[in-house]
């Protein structure tokens, strides 16, 4: 027996629409808002609900510079007087309404298995060859010299390990004069030599020894520091981490906060389109009947067994549509 | 910053309210196309409410402004 709700309008009772399946419907409701709508033929509807929830839910994202979406937050250790020295780990419970959006909020839960695995190390996939903006420390005068260009880094074997080595071709800021640069690994830099593989943020964080000036005036830096760009795939929807989020706080301010309202209203607001896609809308139309071999005709509803038939002339329609 | 009154704070808030109006054009949409099938029906109905939720909070925060005056 085929499970499928006929509803009919109360104003015109050739107006009927059928729900076809309606689990199926509320799943697709809640995969892409409004895909549920659109597989049961009401085109208009389910294109509006894509394009209000999507659009809130991308405005929200692109305001929150693509970060407001994540599973969970760390805090670091001396800020919450942690004893044995690890951050804390925070669930974000926004991402419940924000996993209510269905697909566009899903790579949050790959991202934290990802963010969690042993791969997401310091160390380099493969040779990268990137642009570069930073400074170089450590001068003749001690000042901070600011250089733009681009960094060429690769993964050799060291004596402790896999090192990183590399070359930077640019210019310095100040005095547009060009530079040629070899980098090496600096062993005493505590914070390691590259920030890791996947973190929340569009820049990866660099820190390298200058082993040899090819070319350059007199006196530059000994050590470069800088960011590099990390792949989309490395960042977005990826657990923040608290430099990370004070960040986003110290920066955008109020926008932060209205990012992640966006997202979490688009996400509340697909409960009403799944609830729709499932049960149909509230006014409009009432229920007919419930449990059909075919679809029938508000007509043919009379044919139905008279327990049925009772129950609906009980039911009175909700509203009538007054346009 | 005694010179200016703090009334007038309020008007740096202005630039976020301007994202209520898409927000609330979004929610009133939403809502009235889950309670009607028409699309005539959920145009006008969420344009009332559209017009009603604006109405309201821009009075709130006349309100507002009004009980901050020379606070």
């Amino acid at each position: 027996m085929a499970h499928k709700k006929i509803y009919v309008s109360p104003s015109d009772s050739d107006y009927v629409l059928s729900l076809k399946t309606p689990a199926l419907a509320a799943f697709l409701s809640w995969l892409i808002p409004g895909a549920g709508q659109m597989y049961q033929g009401r085109t208009f509807k389910g294109v509006l609900f894509c394009i209000c929830i999507l659009g809130m839910f991308f405005c929200g994202v692109q305001m929150g510079e693509g970060r407001p979406v994540y599973c969970y937050y760390e805090m670091n250790a001396d800020r919450m007087d942690n004893q044995n020295g690890s951050a804390r780990r925070f669930r974000n419970y926004g991402y419940i309404s924000q996993f209510l959006v269905g697909l566009p909020a899903l790579p949050a839960i790959v991202q934290t298995k990802r963010f969690d695995s042993p791969s997401n190390t310091n160390e380099l996939d493969g040779p990268v060859d990137v642009d570069f903006a930073g400074v170089l420390l450590g001068g003749e005068d001690g000042q901070i010299q600011k250089i733009t260009g681009a960094i060429n880094l690769k993964q050799s074997a060291g004596v402790r390990g896999p090192e990183i080595e590399g070359r930077f071709l640019g210019a310095l800021q100040s005095s547009g004069e060009s530079i040629d640069l070899e980098l090496r690994e600096n062993n005493f830099n505590e914070g390691g030599s590259l920030g890791r593989k996947i973190s929340a943020d569009p820049k990866r964080y660099i820190s390298l020894e200058v082993a040899k000036v090819v070319k350059g005036p007199e006196g530059l830096g000994s050590s470069l520091q800088g960011t590099i760009p990390r792949p989309f795939h490395n960042w977005y929807q990826v657990p923040l981490q608290d430099p990370q989020l004070q960040d986003m706080n110290a920066r955008l301010g109020k926008r932060w906060e209205l990012a992640m309202v966006f997202t979490w209203i688009a996400g509340l607001l697909n409960i009403l389109v799944i609830w729709d896609a499932y049960e149909g809308p509230a006014y409009d139309f009432h229920p007919q009947s419930i449990e059909n071999e075919n679809e029938h005709s508000p007509h043919s509803s009379q044919s139905e067994t008279p327990n049925q038939e009772t129950e609906l002339k009980k039911k009175p329609p909700v509203s009538k549509v007054k346009l | 910053m005694n010179f200016i009154p703090h009334s007038i704070l309020i008007l740096a808030q202005l630039p976020v309210l301007y994202y209520m109006f898409p927000l609330t054009a979004a929610i009133s949409l939403v809502y009235s196309a889950s309670r009607y099938e028409d699309p005539q029906a959920i145009l006008k109905k969420s344009f009332r409410l559209f017009m009603q939720i604006t109405v309201f909070m821009l009075g709130f925060l006349l309100l507002l402004y009004v009980l901050s005056y020379k606070l």
